[in-house]
């Protein structure tokens, strides 16, 4: 393996210190330590929650982004916000329900730590509470008839962010291999929270009728902790086991119903086909 | 890819249109759902990092081969899971097979005594480049 470029990275941390609001803070976290008779416990507190509307054109500012506290200052409020104390032990999770999850991890892709998805972006046209957008009555109530949640998902936050869009900040395009693991990474998150959707509520999904462990529960008098619990992925579930019965046993309905199929057809896709080669970015192969 | 979303400026096949909509009028969910989501822009990519990005020269093209290595360096947060190993072993393509969850993990903000500085702390303990 060969190693990294100095000058190159030289380069990129210049360019970190230039724009990048968190090496801002972090530099003033180190300028503050080395400061004779300073504290000596500081914590660096990033703030999940943003107050402004995330929808519009804002950049995010240092003093936005983290707060720099010395001693104990407020524990963290949210139970997304990452409190980073000078000396905290080995290492802290950070919850991927944080604005900037994906921003921390991946500063060359947003080099100016865009925020990245939170359980509170409304869809367009969805007032928010306090903010001071024209309200627009119409589109408000059609969205109230038309959606159960007001609020973006995950997984559509993540399929709009890996767009190719016709706007000037490329970086998550052009990654290459970087961006096959920031998709990668995307997919975890939504995945690992659609099982927690599942565990968490297994009262509403009424995991219990399933058979098994309703007629155990009897026969083991008082110990029911020994059973366990068992958790079932319904068949709405994509890619669990029961999703995939339950598309077989359509597909043998289907079968059922139409005869016998004379053909068996597969798609494959040229990279090399022009209208593929027309709409790749600069410097882009396929 | 000639078509471009209306609403979000996304480029798509004309084939991905929404079943209700038209050629002349097409709408498509697949990107903005119609419009629905609407998200700032990412900010126009940095000129330096823009050249690295797709620049012909050897060294852009070496930059993008070890991009992420590149931004392991830079990097405020490592990943972190229960790896198991017994499947990376041997040949083949290699998997990365987890139990467990995925997670991003951040450390404190000093050195643990003996160990080499990494991720956040590079950027607070790396006082060889001061900026």
């Amino acid at each position: 393996m060969s190693l990294l470029d100095p000058t190159m990275l030289d380069q990129l941390l210049t360019m970190m210190y230039n724009i990048n609001p968190y090496v801002k803070v972090f530099k003033m976290a180190r300028d503050m330590m080395a400061t004779k008779g300073a504290p000596m416990d500081l914590k660096l507190h990033l703030i999940a929650s943003r107050t402004k509307d995330a929808r519009r054109y804002n950049v995010p500012m240092a003093d936005e982004v983290t707060a720099l506290m010395v001693r104990d200052g407020f524990e963290a409020i949210d139970k997304c916000d990452v409190v980073i104390a000078q000396q905290a032990g080995p290492f802290q999770r950070i919850s991927e329900l944080h604005v900037k999850y994906m921003a921390l991890h991946y500063p060359l892709l947003f080099p100016y730590d865009e925020d990245g998805w939170h359980p509170n972006i409304p869809f367009n046209g969805v007032v928010l509470q306090d903010a001071d957008v024209d309200l627009d009555e119409d589109h408000a109530k059609e969205f109230e008839h038309h959606r159960k949640h007001h609020n973006v998902t995950m997984a559509e936050f993540y399929g709009y962010r890996l767009q190719h869009q016709n706007i000037d900040g490329n970086a998550l395009l052009w990654g290459e291999r970087l961006r096959q693991q920031y998709i990668m990474d995307a997919y975890v998150v939504v995945e690992q929270n659609r099982l927690r959707y599942v565990r968490l509520n297994k009262k509403k999904l009424r995991g219990d009728l399933y058979q098994g462990l309703q007629d155990i529960v009897p026969t083991c008098d008082n110990n029911v902790v020994a059973i366990g619990h068992r958790i079932i992925l319904s068949s709405s579930f994509i890619g669990g086991p029961r999703h995939m019965v339950h598309n077989y046993q359509d597909a043998m309905a289907i079968y059922r119903w139409a005869c016998c199929p004379d053909m068996f057809v597969t798609f494959t896709c040229n990279p090399q086909w022009p209208e593929i080669k027309k709409t790749l970015l600069l410097g882009q192969q396929p | 890819m000639d078509t471009i979303c209306e609403f979000c400026n996304a480029k798509m096949w004309i084939k991905e249109r929404l079943a209700k909509s038209n050629n002349n009028n097409p709408h498509f969910s697949l990107c903005c759902e119609n419009g629905k989501i609407m998200l700032p822009n990412l900010l126009t990519t940095p000129q330096e990092l823009e050249v690295f990005l797709t620049s012909k020269e050897r060294s852009a093209v070496k930059f993008r081969d070890q991009i992420r290595m590149y931004n392991s360096v830079l990097a405020f947060t490592s990943l972190g899971a229960k790896v198991d190993e017994s499947v990376t072993r041997g040949n083949g393509s290699y998997s990365f097979y987890i139990q467990g969850e995925l997670y991003h993990k951040i450390e404190s903000l000093c050195l643990v005594e003996g160990l080499c500085p990494h991720f956040t702390q590079l950027y607070i303990h790396d006082t060889k480049s001061e900026y």
